[in-house]
């Protein structure tokens, strides 16, 4: 347990009692806990993070920065000291908005029962295995969710996922996708213009996203196996679902969201492992490429790397009858030509804005329609690369598939699922011989 | 040299060099599309024939020869750094052609230079069949092009931007000198493909932007080298394992894709990136899977993707995709079952078109070109297009080893060398990769690898 730290949170008490009777009232008078919970007089609204990695402080940070009626009431992550530092540094950057308590900055794995407990909304940006099952949780506890992707990482939290999405729609609560691309106003105006035929047909589309390796961790002394894929937990297909999953979802997310939503029929996918070698990368390929296939015609040559001193690219080529473009550009070339020459937003601060904002309009906002479909496809092309067998909508979105061991078993001091090899690498799925579905 | 199209005949400098050679009668026929006198049955009408490198495809390649219309054709010489290999062609051959083969000890060859003393024993209207491994393959044209002797050349045609650079020179000899080659690349001699390329060339599918070929199938195992092996040996004795040798799976085995999409979509790429790496350790120093994408001076894309494994999917395929539709080029080895498509979703229903005609097997039909040309002396020189496709070819290689993007003038202007001096390799010379520690051989390290 941490240190016990008081910051002087008034607001934390009344604000527990207020929920408990809110919600019987709720329930009584078939009022929605969600917009009752804050349209109710007390004008604070309290976040709390569960992670405390660079991108749920980069979500808690733009949480705040909506309005000094925001607070950051909890945090928690698997270790003490990263959740320490980001304490520290919120109590300092935000020190009339951090209402954190030595109650509800906590470490370890049960520590998102405390955040939820503690917060209005929750903000999910830990390792991504756990992601649905926490939304899970803070859904059922009445609470707003801020999902990170990606929301899942197998088929069993996809399913979880949509039950999570379909529960805060009936109990009128939030829950934002952290699919950041669609909250970018260049990127909306440029869909726009491709709905609005400005190339045509869509007929191909190339979508990369190729660097070099994600952060990565080297163990430090003292830890356990298990501990140290958490510490390290980007690199353990376990825990992150691997690249295609982890990154790529930002390009088939925004290339679904042009094809109008469209589903793909089923893919094809290569992948394996060339340079990144070592117990740092875990048990990651560092490249994949998934050609996925669509009724309406176009395919979608995918493609991720995370491979030191190699080609880099990051762009999505999307080839109409009339012309094309290039996405991260802004660009459009053909028959019309146009580039993006508006004002440029942070999609990071958009997407909590529109958290914020749903919350103090008292107008849930769910984005489970486009945020579990994108979900699937990522994993359909992570699986067809490991298995090396085509994946089809079908098997993907029928699948009970979750990496073992399941959410529920869990814990710091079990054995740990993988190791590392003489070689110090961890064994790596052998397309032809490993099975997910 | 810049890039010519991949469509494009020899060009006409050959032509008109062949036209001062060859009179003013053959060449008023030649251009009233009459057929040509005979200029090669004057003296003897027997086209004589060498094989150099007595694998599968060498074999075959001579069974084809000898299985053409048009005049009589005959093996007279052998060649193979192995003993056995050569005895077991022989006597395939002898066995099946009888009295087409006149292959007595005096013409049989073994060594390093035994193909030199098999070319030396052909005449001008003569052939040679190079069929050994692409690293020795600039070298031999190379020679047979001196000597004046026609060729051909089994595909892929060199393995590096050095001998590719050598197989260009000699290519372009061979167009001065009027030579007949013609190279390995059977699928262009493909009545289903020649026609369906032709309706994407006259805009049947609008303007092509995408294309993608497959070569997604089963793997050549690497065998542990047994001790006594001799390294050199080892390695040639299994070529597809080992890029100096055969230039590598991603080339040997999918050039014939690359080269295909690139005659549908009319011209050479200009650049490519790629992905590569090995799952199974028993591919050698290879990769045995590969994603590579090559980019059209125009912006349209070629998508490669090569798998040698066991247990997954399988498929042997080529795709066009223009604005208006798009074309299947191949369904399947030896199938090319070609079709057109009015939009991008390749179903029955969307079908406009597809080869009804007879496919003859396109193995014979290029020897039948070949040997056609040599006795009515008409142009027929695929040499500079063949060492054109093996520019692209290892664009796409070299890109998957390196993790770089390369572009065809780097290739063009690349000193690497995958062996220093392939004319004087020995047995006893240090093999160009040397097995691990534990007996497998490294691949490449994409990051790391340099091969420009």
């Amino acid at each position: 347990m941490t240190k016990q730290i008081n910051n002087g949170s008034p607001a934390g008490t009344s604000r527990r009692a207020f929920l408990k009777t809110s919600a019987a009232a709720a329930a009584l008078g078939g009022l929605s806990l969600g917009r009752s919970a804050h349209a109710a007089g007390n004008d604070e609204i309290k976040v709390g993070m569960i992670g405390c990695g660079g991108r749920c402080s980069g979500a808690a940070g733009a949480a705040l920065a909506q309005g000094a009626d925001v607070k950051l009431a909890a945090m928690t992550d698997v270790f003490e000291a990263r959740m320490a530092a980001k304490r520290d540094y919120f109590k300092k950057r935000f020190p009339n908005q951090f209402a954190g308590t030595g109650e509800t900055c906590v470490f370890g794995l049960d520590g998102y029962k405390r955040v939820i407990e503690a917060s209005d909304a929750v903000l999910i940006a830990c390792a991504s295995k756990f992601h649905s099952y926490y939304a899970g949780e803070a859904i059922k506890a009445g609470k707003h969710v801020f999902i990170e992707k990606p929301h899942a990482i197998d088929p069993a939290g996809c399913v979880r996922l949509k039950q999570v999405c379909d529960m805060a729609r009936q109990k009128n609560l939030s829950i934002v996708s952290g699919h950041e691309s669609r909250y970018s106003t260049a990127y909306q105006e440029q869909t726009k213009q491709i709905h609005d035929g400005i190339i045509g047909d869509v007929v191909a589309i190339q979508s990369m996203f190729l660097r070099a390796p994600y952060r990565v961790i080297a163990r430090p002394a003292g830890l356990s196996e298990t501990e140290y894929h958490f510490y390290n937990w980007y690199h353990f297909r376990w825990l992150s679902g691997d690249d295609v999953s982890q990154s790529l979802v930002h390009n088939l997310d925004r290339m679904r969201w042009v094809l109008r939503e469209e589903n793909p029929t089923w893919c094809f996918g290569l992948g394996g492992r060339s340079t990144s070698f070592g117990e740092v990368y875990g048990d990651m390929f560092d490249h994949h490429t998934v050609t996925y296939e669509f009724k309406s015609g176009p395919r979608l040559y995918a493609m991720c790397q995370t491979r030191n001193g190699c080609y880099g690219n990051w762009d999505d080529i999307i080839m109409g009858t009339k012309g094309v473009c290039h996405w991260t550009a802004c660009r459009i070339e053909g028959e019309t030509n146009w580039h993006y020459e508006g004002p440029k937003n942070n999609p990071h601060s958009a997407e909590q804005e529109i958290l914020i904002g749903s919350i103090r309009a008292g107008k849930p906002v769910n984005h489970g329609d486009t945020m579990i479909d994108s979900t699937y496809t990522a994993i359909m092309g992570q699986i067809a690369c490991y298995t090396g067998t085509p994946v089809t909508w079908e098997q993907v979105t029928g699948a009970q598939f979750e990496f073992e061991p399941k959410v529920a078993d869990v814990r710091l001091d079990m054995e740990a699922p993988t190791k590392p090899d003489a070689t110090g690498n961890y064994p790596l799925p052998v397309p032809g011989q490993t099975e997910y579905l | 040299m810049s890039p010519s199209r991949p469509t494009k005949s020899p060009p006409p400098a050959s032509r008109r060099d062949f036209l001062k050679l060859s009179g003013t009668a053959a060449a008023a026929t030649a251009l009233a599309g009459v057929a040509v006198p005979r200029v090669h049955a004057a003296e003897d009408n027997t086209i004589k024939l060498a094989l150099v490198g007595c694998g599968g495809r060498g074999t075959g390649a001579v069974a084809n020869a000898l299985s053409t219309s048009g005049g009589p054709v005959k093996l007279v010489a052998m060649a193979d750094l192995f003993e056995n290999r050569l005895t077991g062609s022989f006597n395939r051959l002898s066995g099946q052609f009888k009295d087409k083969i006149d292959v007595p000890p005096e013409r049989q060859f073994i060594g390093f230079d035994a193909y030199k003393k098999a070319i030396d024993c052909l005449g001008p209207s003569d052939v040679v069949l190079l069929t050994t491994h692409a690293a020795f393959r600039p070298l031999m044209l190379e020679y047979a092009v001196g000597k004046g002797v026609n060729v051909f050349a089994e595909k892929s045609f060199a393995t590096d931007g050095p001998n590719t650079r050598r197989w260009l020179k000699a290519a372009e000899i061979s167009e001065q000198k009027n030579l007949k080659v013609g190279v390995g690349f059977m699928w262009r001699h493909s009545k289903g493909r020649e026609e369906v390329i032709q309706r994407i060339h006259d805009g049947e599918i609008g303007d092509v932007h995408t294309l993608r070929i497959y070569r997604v199938h089963g793997p050549v195992h690497c065998p542990r080298r047994p001790a006594e092996a001799n390294e050199i040996a080892f390695q040639l004795q299994h070529p597809n394992s080992f890029t100096w040798v055969s230039s590598g799976f991603f080339i040997d085995w999918h050039c014939h894709n690359v080269d295909v999409a690139c005659w549908a979509k009319g011209s050479w790429p200009v650049k490519a990136q790629a992905f590569g790496g090995r799952c199974y350790e028993a591919a050698g120093n290879q990769f045995d899977h590969f994603t590579v994408e090559y980019t059209f001076a125009d912006g349209a894309k070629l998508f490669a993707f090569s798998r040698h494994m066991n247990g997954c999917w399988n498929t042997y395929s080529d795709y066009a995709h223009g604005s208006k539709g798009s074309a299947l080029l191949m369904a399947a080895l030896g199938q090319p079952r070609t079709k057109l498509y009015k939009s991008q979703n390749m179903v029955p229903e969307e079908m406009v078109w597809q080869f009804e005609g007879n496919e003859p097997n396109p193995y014979v039909v290029e020897w039948q070109l070949l040997l056609d040309a040599i006795r009515n002396d008409t142009p027929h020189n695929e040499a500079r297009r063949a060492g054109e496709a093996e520019v692209a070819a290892i664009m796409g290689r070299t890109a998957a080893h390196t993790g770089q993007e390369v572009t065809w003038d780097q290739v063009m202007k690349s000193d690497f060398q995958f062996v220093a001096d392939i004319d004087n390799l020995t047995f006893e010379t240090p093999a160009p990769i040397q097995e691990g520690p534990d007996g497998i051989y490294p691949c490449p390290q994409p990051g790391l690898t340099k091969e420009l």
